[in-house]
């Protein structure tokens, strides 16, 4: 029988109280009401963006990112680089968080943008992307923390879509053609395999799908068309229609998505002729605003959640805009809940 | 009068905070101007960032050069990057 040991690798706290403050996915023994108790996220999350030190590399777009890294640990990688990303300048750098500033790390052994980004700090996979002048590819490479190195090819090349998920189960959907703009594909931390096709083509979906692989959501993507705005859910193999559309009256693209099925944000993103910086809360059934970034820009680097969550860099390409970095907390957002097994 | 304009760089980490941001309405963009909401927070906000004050016709100004750059640079690029990207264009700063 599995144990929460083997799993998480660590057991499952007694404490007399819950602790404080809370962190969505915390798991604790309350011995003094003789309940096991986790913390997760109950309706919109009320919070704002405050600024945060600078990516190093300068005013970047097309990043990708270590979609499962929590906010402290976040991990951004390619992209375009400034200034204003003269044609062949797309990089292979990358750069880790700590909650305060940005540290270079060793770059990828190809530049690529339009990328997408799996996994943690440690356990990053970059897949698909484009040098420029160039095509979509199915080129993967791993990082562990320290090293890339090559990875599992993608089933169909892939470029400018979404992708979200950890080392050992991820979906990329979306995106330019051959994969995108309906297709998806999913990863089992051994193969990527073809899956099923949306029912909204989404191209510059860029981080516009968060979620898990087996109950992901996307939205956003296919400019200026407003048909991009549904939302969709996934289910492993399938896609769905689900309530709600975020709002945009010329069709969002490109923007920085968080979350799951039941509480999502939809943050920046492009409305021709402007840099969104809205901030769309989802919850589950419904869009609604929620506060906005300081800088509207698209196409940057993100990494946490819906309570404690930071996007960086990404266009404008006017720098230094293209370097910023904000921070998303919400930590009111979380709360308790306790374990049934009636 | 809803806003205020100002010139102002971006420091990074506190430069802008949560409390700031329920305070009072912020914007950033290009050349440095940051749209500030004309309360009380707001005007210390500029004065705590030793920002510039500007009228709105200035800050506009400002803005309207940097995308006028990027435009320039747009425009010289080949076909490639033009399909790659959209043409910056001229807004109007809230």
């Amino acid at each position: 029988m599995a144990t929460y040991k083997g799993i998480k690798g660590f057991k499952v706290k007694n404490v007399t109280a819950s602790p404080s403050p809370l962190n969505e996915g915390q798991v604790w023994y309350n011995t003094t009401a003789d309940t096991l108790n986790y913390a997760t996220v109950s309706g919109v999350p009320a919070g704002t963006w405050a600024s945060s030190n600078p990516i190093n590399r300068g005013s970047s777009e097309a990043i990708g990112c270590a979609q499962a890294a929590p906010m402290t640990t976040s991990l951004i990688f390619g992209g375009f680089s400034a200034p204003q990303y003269p044609p062949g300048t797309n990089a292979g750098w990358t750069e880790q968080y700590d909650g305060t500033s940005w540290a270079t790390k060793n770059n990828l052994p190809a530049g690529r943008a339009y990328l997408g980004g799996l996994g943690t700090s440690t356990t990053a996979i970059c897949v698909g992307g484009y040098p420029y002048p160039g095509s979509a590819s199915t080129t993967a490479f791993n990082f562990d923390g320290t090293n890339w190195t090559a990875g599992v090819a993608l089933a169909s090349a892939f470029s400018g879509g979404a992708s979200w998920g950890t080392s050992t189960a991820a979906v990329v959907a979306g995106g330019d053609p051959p994969s995108g703009p309906t297709g998806s594909q999913i990863w089992n931390g051994t193969s990527w395999t073809v899956s099923g096709a949306m029912s909204v083509g989404r191209t510059e979906s860029g981080a516009g799908g968060c979620g898990l692989s087996t109950a992901g959501i996307i939205t956003g993507g296919t400019g200026p068309s407003t048909a991009g705005n549904v939302t969709e859910f996934y289910n492993g193999s399938t896609w769905s229609t689900a309530s709600g559309s975020i709002t945009a009256p010329a069709g969002l693209r490109s923007g920085f998505m968080f979350g799951d099925q039941a509480t999502a944000m939809y943050v920046g993103g492009y409305i021709g002729p402007t840099y969104a910086s809205t901030n769309q809360i989802y919850d589950g059934s419904a869009w609604a605003e929620g506060s906005d970034i300081a800088n509207g820009r698209r196409n940057g680097g993100r990494g946490g959640g819906t309570i404690s969550g930071l996007i960086a860099g990404g266009a404008p390409s006017t720098p230094p805009i293209g370097t910023f970095t904000e921070e998303w907390s919400a930590p009111a957002a979380a709360v308790v809940k306790t374990v049934t097994v009636s | 009068m809803a806003n205020t304009y100002c010139t102002a760089t971006n420091t990074g980490k506190g430069f802008f905070t949560h409390e700031d941001r329920n305070a009072f309405y912020l914007s950033g963009h290009a050349g440095d101007v940051w749209v500030v909401g004309n309360n009380a927070a707001g005007v210390s906000w500029i004065n705590r960032v030793s920002g510039t004050a500007k009228v709105k016709a200035d800050a506009q100004a400002i803005v309207d050069g940097k995308r006028e750059e990027e435009q320039v640079f747009y425009d010289a690029q080949d076909a490639e990057y033009k399909a790659a990207f959209p043409r910056p264009e001229l807004y109007i700063l809230p």
